[in-house]
């Protein structure tokens, strides 16, 4: 087979596989092109000299966003990509003892990288295209201004930058395989499915106390920005977040342990159906991934916040300052709108690839735990259980961050103008609960397929 | 003695039409309570299809598999997983443990796959944990266990449920001959005391020499029985080594 069909069959696989990843770098590659195309919907609409100078104002700030959120989606493509090699070192080992040599195992690669970013570059970009219509629409209400009649709008410098931005990303990538694939030895490559996790919770150690100690540190970086308030706050804001970051940290560090072991007191709880295999696989991935979880919290956090503060300041900002400030509540509207969409597809394709890549150990489990009479449905159950939990965790303390937040916010918006910040936040939960919710649904059904239970 | 399992005229074709393999050709014998059964054969020899039929985890094509009484061949998928938790012990070449439990947690969930009242799961883990001389090791990962103490811990989560039939598939195959013995004995042990019916597919002599009974298998067919009566162990180990040699070909 040639090494160009190999890799065409690989990457049709891993799409079935691994759809939320290519999902992510899709919508990745929209998200860019939309908020990077105000030039080109400009002449769509009847815009005064000076608010079309404004708006490419605008347009400037967000190409410079732009910079930032680049960095966390080529971040995310790199991180995801290091996982899925990862999953694959058995089958490179076998291209190997089949006599096939490193140089031609990286050239698979960077065909597969080549696909994968042609595919999803050309589906985003149409994607991006396409809402970026809605897009043009949804500035030409808040300029409160009426289209020319329908013109499709069309940004080629946007065009031009996500090409740009994403060519390097997946050039990055193939950099790295390669290096990754000429570092590798094959009797590591070969017995890489043999090798035990080396995980082992300590059955007594201090997690009890971590777990107190991090909700003190919680506790007092709330109580600290909630009593001084953001406009006033210096040190006070840095004590806070500084706390706030070490406490969610160390929440997770301590989190599995202290749960595995309250469960476990439950006897009628612990006792039934799969529960002591399902909180078996809770906390072997949380003691491994509490790092990337705290992570997903805290960015999950800021999108949070960034999308209901963000979207309550700029509608009390429109509500008092009318037309004249149109562009300031188009960029506070649209950063914070970026910032939060990117943010939570991120996240939400973080857990997913986490709780996915370990799916081909979590086939043989399940293998066994058939055998043993677990029946399908009780197994997909436990898969449910694991894959919810997973997804609800960092989601709620990052909830309960954002809630102080936005009482803090609260405060500012009220002194711009009157707007129930509630009323805006609720919107902001419902787009949150959508794209995340939509990455949960995706995650458990790639998951049961790969375990087949279906 | 009490029949266990009653094994008629099993059938397991493999392919179709032009392309017929019979891993198995019409293989009858009876397992009574209590019994510790050996399974002997070649490789391709059909041994490991037997335990298959019978594990349900292969079909067989035709005959019947009747386990105290009722036929398992024409079980639907769901009464096959409750039949497989109620009534059969699995034990593995492997050992098969989950790495994320530790052994007590091993043995408790085929308690509780089993719908086990909560309440008895504990006495039950350390009754026989204690039988099986594993105490020391409830608390340890599978990674911090010796072979043999894992295979111990898997054999304690094959008995746990008080099966009608274990089924083990060459459990002494990944252990040094230190543990192998002392597995084999608590093998015994399990049949003596607890009075458990194993079924125990081998290529290896010396685990065979520790049943009552070996059923040799050729071509898919029972080629002979042997039964240990009163013999000492090592005479039983000289007599399968015979009929070993007759039965040709390397034993595996």
């Amino acid at each position: 087979m040639s090494t160009f069909k190999l890799a065409v069959r690989n990457v049709r696989k891993s799409y079935k596989d691994y759809g939320v990843y290519f999902l992510t770098i899709i919508i990745g590659v929209a998200m860019f092109y939309i908020f990077n195309s105000l030039d080109g919907s400009i002449t769509m609409m009847k815009l005064s000299e000076n608010q079309a100078m404004s708006l490419l104002g605008v347009n400037r700030i967000m190409f410079g966003l732009s910079m930032f959120i680049s960095a966390i989606l080529a971040f995310l493509i790199l991180y995801a990509n290091a996982f899925l090699i990862l999953r694959r070192k058995k089958e490179m080992g076998i291209y190997m003892t089949l006599g096939m040599r490193k140089g031609k195992i990286s050239q698979i690669l960077i065909y597969e990288t080549t696909l994968v970013g042609l595919i999803s570059l050309l589906v985003g970009l149409v994607l991006g295209l396409v809402l970026s219509q809605g897009f043009a629409l949804f500035t030409a209400k808040l300029f409160n201004v009426s289209m020319k009649r329908f013109t499709f709008a069309f940004s080629i410098s946007a065009m031009w930058k996500s090409i740009l931005f994403f060519g390097i990303t997946f050039v990055l990538v193939m950099l790295f395989n390669t290096v990754n694939i000429g570092k590798q030895k094959l009797i590591d490559l070969i017995y890489a499915d043999k090798k035990v996790s080396m995980f082992l919770a300590p059955r007594f150690d201090l997690s009890f106390i971590l777990f107190f100690v991090s909700l003190a540190l919680l506790g007092a970086a709330y109580a600290i920005i909630i009593k001084s308030g953001i406009l006033s706050a210096g040190k006070e804001l840095i004590a806070s977040i500084v706390l706030g970051t070490l406490g969610t940290f160390l929440f997770f560090y301590s989190f599995s342990n202290c749960f595995l072991k309250l469960v476990s007191k439950m006897k009628s709880v612990y006792f039934k159906g799969l529960n002591i295999f399902t909180i078996g696989q809770l906390s072997s991935r949380m003691s491994i991934e509490h790092i990337s979880i705290s992570f997903v919290c805290l960015m999950l956090f800021v999108a949070i916040s960034a999308i209901s503060v963000g979207s309550s300041v700029s509608l009390s900002i429109r509500i008092n300052y009318g037309a004249n400030e149109s562009g300031t509540v188009a960029a506070v509207t649209y950063i914070s709108l970026y910032i939060g969409i990117v943010f939570i597809v991120a996240c939400a394709s973080v857990l997913a690839i986490m709780q996915l890549s370990g799916a081909s150990d979590n086939r043989s489990r399940y293998e066994l735990l058939g055998k043993l009479g677990a029946s399908n449905r009780l197994l997909a159950e436990s898969l449910f259980k694991q894959v919810s939990f997973y997804f609800a965790l960092p989601l709620i303390l990052a909830v309960i961050h954002s809630i102080v937040a936005i009482i803090v916010m609260s405060k500012v918006v009220l002194a711009i103008g009157k707007v129930n910040i509630l009323a805006t936040s609720f919107a902001a939960a419902l787009l949150i609960v959508a794209i995340y919710g939509g990455y949960f649904l995706m995650t458990y059904y790639s998951a049961k397929r790969m375990a087949s239970l279906e | 003695m009490q029949s266990i399992m009653q094994i008629q005229n099993l059938e397991k074709i493999y392919g179709s039409k032009s392309n017929i393999t019979k891993a198995l050709n019409g293989v009858s014998f009876e397992v009574f309570q209590g019994e510790y059964v050996g399974v002997m054969g070649a490789s391709g020899s059909g041994k490991t299809t037997l335990l298959n039929c019978v594990s349900t985890i292969d079909r067989a094509t035709s005959g019947q598999i009747l386990i105290e009484g009722s036929d398992i061949t024409k079980l639907s998928p769901s009464e096959v997983a409750d039949f497989r938790c109620r009534k059969l012990g699995f034990i593995f070449q492997d050992y098969n443990l989950l790495d994320t439990l530790t052994a007590y947690e091993n043995i408790a969930l085929a308690l509780t796959i089993a719908k086990t009242n909560p309440r008895e799961v504990d006495r039950k883990v350390r009754t026989v944990a204690e039988k099986l001389g594993i105490t020391e090791v409830l608390s340890k990962y599978p990674v911090q266990m010796s072979g043999g103490q894992r295979q111990r811990v898997a054999s304690a989560r094959a008995i746990v449920t008080n099966p009608a039939l274990i089924l083990a598939d060459e459990p002494t195959g990944a252990l040094d001959s230190k543990s192998a013995k002392a597995l084999l004995e608590s093998f015994r042990s399990m049949v003596q005391e607890l009075n458990s019916t194993i079924l125990m597919v081998t290529h290896d002599p010396f685990s065979a020499s520790y049943c009552d009974r070996i059923l040799f298998i050729r071509d898919g067919k029972l080629f002979t029985e042997l039964r240990r009566g009163d013999d000492k162990r090592k005479d039983f180990f000289d007599k399968i080594i015979e009929v070993m040699a007759v039965l040709g070909g390397d034993t595996e």
